[in-house]
């Protein structure tokens, strides 16, 4: 150490320290001018970024997904015994290594900080819950199975190996099954297995077709596996670039991906698809043995004897009818027609879906639309709709139980819920059995939901995350996640050939800071159910059932050329886990088997007072039906149209908002017959003047520290009193009239944040047409803008410039 | 740079927006992939949010001809970045593979390098990120969780990168087209972006940078963007074109 002193004296004052600075820059300058090799001046770090080093090795596991209602499969990277990332199974058809966004929130659920822990039991529905163990919790489970009175089982729509095991578990313990999902698409599905003359969804081709129809159907955001997606890129990089238009009261995402969108006034989209008929027919384009199967499937002789409405069917006075512009329609039936004539172009394919589900008249709408395709052609046709065959076996027996396996989702009608509530609410109910499902939030009518809900002697709820349904509940498991059981699924819709998708554990549960205890004491769902059975599935896992389906697959004729190649059953039982399933693309559809258009009534009219708005409520892209709101990564993700996150919001047409002097932001009272919330206005200009949209899911009053009391709840303005042609809920029957209050909050959202960085000033992404070059759009935009900003100062400009002037 | 010139590789991506339906995939696989904090309601109402790829969303036209049109934007890894020159303790640095990436250790958070970025790519942590424990779980180990006060942006996901290369190198093979993705590229439902080395003559990325439709964001900054762009295809072009809004 040197001596105090000389350390003072070594000081260096702000001002030598400066000089120095000069110095060595001026050093650096004179070093530059001797030449110094230029590697010199690569700025490179001694300090390798942390991501430069590859630490350990991860395995990926195939399993299946927990958000995706159609059975896709998911890769999972496990590292460290944990979880760390989700991807789309990159080998199973209806994934093809791509996911969807909520997709990624799966892990978060798995190691969510509100996870339930363990068991929960209250003896009475005013006590408080505490906590047991699993043998006490599965003795209360088993003595409620034994009670005489009315016994139900309520789950999400479940197909395959779960309905089979769930019907044979009700069928023992005299349970009752009822399935609940928010803004079904249960008639788009009946519809399409009538007119194709199929038992499960067809599957739509859509990388092959050449124009897309669609009435309503989602299918780039809220509806379909993401595969659908996929082949919409495919669609669009073709050669002939695939055209698609949009039909529908309210902009989707896919209505925003669209070439054209048709905004439809609710209910009248069947004027359209008439039109459609009607056009094909009378242009003489269409091919006649197609045009009589139509009829014949229809049981018609003249298109018009389909029209229950007073309405023409050409494009005028259908546009006087739904609301469009004419010109548009028009347009659409040109193109139409020309793909029809055109030798070189592929099919044309017809969709339905999404909001015509909504509507009393669902089932005719949809029915019509999926029977376009015969009129062009379409039927069991690339690049139209492929019919799936049936799938290996229709059941399987264990140990001398018959397992049935079916290849569509059940759905349980409003009707039959209706019932339902009405015996609970006279207080026959002994028992209640929930999984999957916030019924007391998606079911309108949630006080008398509740109360009757309460009026059960004892409610069992099964899940992962407490939400309102399962804190009412009396025993409450905790239910393992896909990632962490067992499981298999027939994926609906399937790709044109007999499929099956398996789920295994891939992670378990991690233990507490002190390695004392699990941090979550989870059990699978299914396992449980087959612990309390006394036939031959006593004492049988889910594991077990697998692989006795895989053998089942093995011994079959289906084997052969399929997609694993084994020379043994355990070997093949190996090749389906690692794979995340199994299929057979050679295993084809031979055709429709007695199809049928079933149309009584194509045309409705969703009746509105003139100050009242339509009520379109919509699934978030991100979050879905709210199920997986419980996430941050859901929460904190923006809706894909507004960038709203972490609250609802009322979607209002910009310009409709300006006359009412409703600003963003502003709290508005939204009212129907059913009842009221309130909920931040968002201006979009997007959404017709006569209606407003609102995104279901929101409003929950417990669930997680991410959700709880977040938003509103549409389904309480939800109108049940106009139920469909299958006795389902019309969802987008209701009307409202909207009130602005006082209030008014800043909306947390992504709009705003970021300044566009324009190619001109107001021309924020390059639009080319469809021969046009970047280079030539940049020119065409410039000069736009020119035009736009100096109008005819620049005009006379430009034109003295081309006179040399 | 002789050492960039060495290099076998030369990363790039190509985004076709006509393919891109908005759709989040990316923004939740990158925050999934590279730790990215939890995007509070707070963060977004104080324009703080962390998304180290974005979707920004424009609306042309009015009713009922409007259309909704998305672009996904990240950091362009520019071979003349902005960011680069003004970081005081060289914390902002370009690969020889062409990555422009951010050492956090030297990070002392002036911020400059936010300041210089024409494309705002750059994300600060004003506030320490906060994890629940159990969710600690999900993090990374290939990515370093940052803190309070440092810079934070898009690596195109060097760890898959480094994660690839040495996989090949271990197997005696070469890095193939399509062998390595970012997490974005990896979950893009729609195939609208492609990442690649431009050194590949044969590679995907370089097709799609020599499309007709490809353009770079600000080229007039002569930034030298290493991300490309494909023009949206409007094929009723010339029955309208008006301006938009964000």
């Amino acid at each position: 150490m040197p001596p105090l002193d000389n350390a003072k004296n070594n000081n260096i004052s702000r001002r030598k320290f400066l000089g120095l600075l000069g110095g060595s820059a001026l050093g650096a300058v004179i070093f530059e001018a001797c030449g110094v090799p230029e590697q010199e001046y690569i700025i490179q770090s001694p300090v390798d970024m942390p991501e430069d080093y590859v630490k350990g090795e991860d395995n990926w596991y195939a399993t299946t997904s927990d958000t995706s209602e159609h059975g896709e499969s998911i890769i999972v990277r496990i590292m460290q015994g944990r979880a760390k990332k989700i991807e789309g199974n990159p080998d199973f058809p209806n994934t093809l290594g791509k996911h969807k966004a909520v997709t990624e929130t799966e892990i978060q659920t798995l190691y969510h900080p509100d996870r339930i822990s363990g068991p929960l039991y209250r003896k009475t529905s005013s006590g408080n819950h505490r906590p047991i163990s699993w043998n006490e919790a599965e003795s209360i489970l088993n003595n409620s199975l034994s009670l005489n009175g009315n016994k139900s089982i309520i789950t999400k729509s479940i197909r395959g190996m779960n309905k089979g095991i769930i019907d044979e578990f009700s069928k023992e313990k005299g349970l009752k099954h009822l399935t609940l999902s928010s803004l079904h698409d249960y008639s788009m599905y009946e519809s399409a297995k009538e007119v194709f003359g199929t038992n499960s969804l067809p599957y739509f081709d859509i990388k092959n077709s050449d124009l897309i129809v669609s009435f309503g159907l989602d299918f780039l955001g809220t509806w379909g596996p993401v595969e659908y997606e996929n082949q919409f890129g495919k669609f669009r990089s073709k050669e002939h670039r695939g055209y698609m238009v949009q039909i529908e009261p309210r902009m989707s995402l896919t209505a925003a991906g669209a070439d054209s969108w048709l905004c439809s006034n609710p209910g009248r989209e069947g004027l359209i698809a008439l039109m459609v008929a009607d056009q094909i027919i009378k242009s003489g384009k269409g091919d006649l043995g197609n045009i009589n199967k139509f009829k014949e499937l229809a049981g018609i002789s003249d298109i018009n004897d389909l029209n229950n409405s007073s309405a023409n069917l050409d494009p005028k006075s259908v546009g006087a009818a739904t609301g469009i512009d004419y010109h548009k329609l028009e347009k659409f039936v040109e193109k139409l027609i020309s793909h029809l004539e055109s030798n070189d172009k592929g099919k044309i394919i017809f969709l339905a879906g999404g909001a015509t589900s909504g509507y009393p008249n669902s089932k005719s709408i949809n029915s019509l639309v999926f029977g376009l395709n015969y009129l062009t052609g379409s039927v069991n046709s690339k690049g139209g709709i492929v019919l799936n065959p049936d799938n290996v076996f229709d059941s399987i027996e264990v140990n001398g139980v018959k397992l049935n396996l079916p290849v569509s989702s059940s759905w349980s009608s409003m009707n039959y819920w209706d019932e339902e509530i009405q015996n609970w609410k006279s207080g026959k109910q002994d028992l209640i059995i929930v999984r999957g499902v916030d019924l007391i939030n998606e079911i309108p009518g949630k006080s008398e939901i509740t109360e009757a809900f309460n009026n059960s002697k004892i409610s069992i709820g099964f899940g992962s995350i407490l939400n309102d349904t399962l804190e009412r509940c009396d025993l409450i498991l905790p239910d393992n996640t896909s990632m962490q059981s067992w499981g298999s699924d027939i994926p609906e819709p399937r790709t044109g050939y007999q499929l099956f998708a398996f789920g295994q554990p891939v992670v378990s549960s991690p233990y507490t800071k002190d390695g004392s205890n699990k941090l979550y004491d989870s059990k699978s769902f299914f396992n449980v159910l087959l612990s309390q059975m006394e036939n031959g599935l006593s004492g049988v896992k889910y594991m077990d059932i697998c692989k006795e389906l895989a053998n089942k697959i093995y011994e079959s004729d289906s084997y052969n050329n399929s997609s694993i190649v084994a020379s043994n059953a355990d070997d093949f039982f190996k090749g389906i886990m690692a794979r995340g399933g199994w299929w057979n693309v050679n295993k084809k559809s031979s055709g429709p088997k007695n199809p049928k258009i079933n149309i009584t009534n194509v045309v409705s009219d969703v009746k509105r007072n003139d100050n009242d708005f339509y009520l379109i409520p919509f699934k978030s892209h991100v979050f879905g039906d709210g199920n997986s709101l419980a996430n941050p990564w859901a929460q904190g993700a923006p809706d894909p149209l507004t960038s709203i996150t972490w609250d609802s919001w009322v979607e209002i047409n910009t310009k409709t908002a300006q006359g009412l002097k409703i600003k963003p932001g502003d709290i508005l009272k939204v009212t129907s017959n059913s009842g009221y919330i309130e909920l931040p206005a968002y201006l979009h200009p997007a959404v017709p003047s006569n209606s407003i949209s609102i995104p279901i899911g929101l409003g929950k009053q417990n669930f997680t520290r991410y959700a709880s009391g977040r938003g509103s709840n549409i389904v309480e303005l939800i109108d049940t009193s106009k139920l469909n042609e299958d006795g389902n809920i019309s969802w987008n029957s209701t009307t409202v009239s909207i009130e602005k209050t006082k209030n008014k909050k800043k909306v947390s959202k992504f709009e705003g944040t970021v300044p566009a960085i324009a190619v001109e000033p107001g021309v924020p992404i390059l639009t080319v047409g469809p021969e046009e070059s970047a280079e030539e759009g940049f020119h065409r935009a410039h000069e736009e803008h020119l035009d736009h900003t100096f109008g005819d100062h620049w005009e006379d400009k430009k034109h003295n410039e081309e006179k040399g002037h | 740079m002789v050492a960039e010139k060495q290099s076998k590789f030369k990363w790039g991506m190509a985004i076709d927006i006509d393919k891109c339906t908005g759709c989040q995939a990316c923004v939740l696989a990158c925050q999934a992939e590279n730790n990215i904090p939890i995007n509070t309601e707070d963060n977004f109402k104080d324009a703080r949010g962390i998304e180290w790829i974005r979707v920004e969303r424009y609306w042309e036209g009015e009713f009922p001809d409007v259309k909704a049109k998305f672009i996904p934007i990240l950091c362009m890894h520019c071979d003349n970045a902005p960011c680069e020159p003004v970081c005081p303790v060289y914390a902002s640095y370009h690969t020889v593979e062409g990555l422009n990436v951010q050492v956090y250790n030297r990070c002392v958070g002036t911020r400059y390098c936010a300041n210089g970025c024409p494309y705002l790519v750059r994300f600060f942590n004003y506030w320490e990120p906060e994890w629940p424990e159990s969710l600690q779980n999900q993090l990374n180990p290939d990515v370093t969780v940052r803190s309070r006060g440092i810079m934070e942006k898009c690596t195109m996901c060097i760890q898959r990168i480094r994660r690839g290369t040495r996989k090949a190198k271990r197997d005696n093979n070469e890095v193939m087209d399509g062998d390595i993705s970012p997490a974005c590229v990896q979950a893009c439902p729609t195939e609208a972006m492609v990442f690649g080395n431009q050194k590949d003559p044969n590679s995907k990325i370089n097709k799609m940078k020599n499309d007709k439709r490809s353009y770079t964001l600000l080229d007039h900054l002569k930034t030298n963007s290493n991300v490309w762009y494909l023009a949206k295809i409007d094929e009723d072009m010339d029955s309208h074109h008006e301006g938009g809004s964000h």
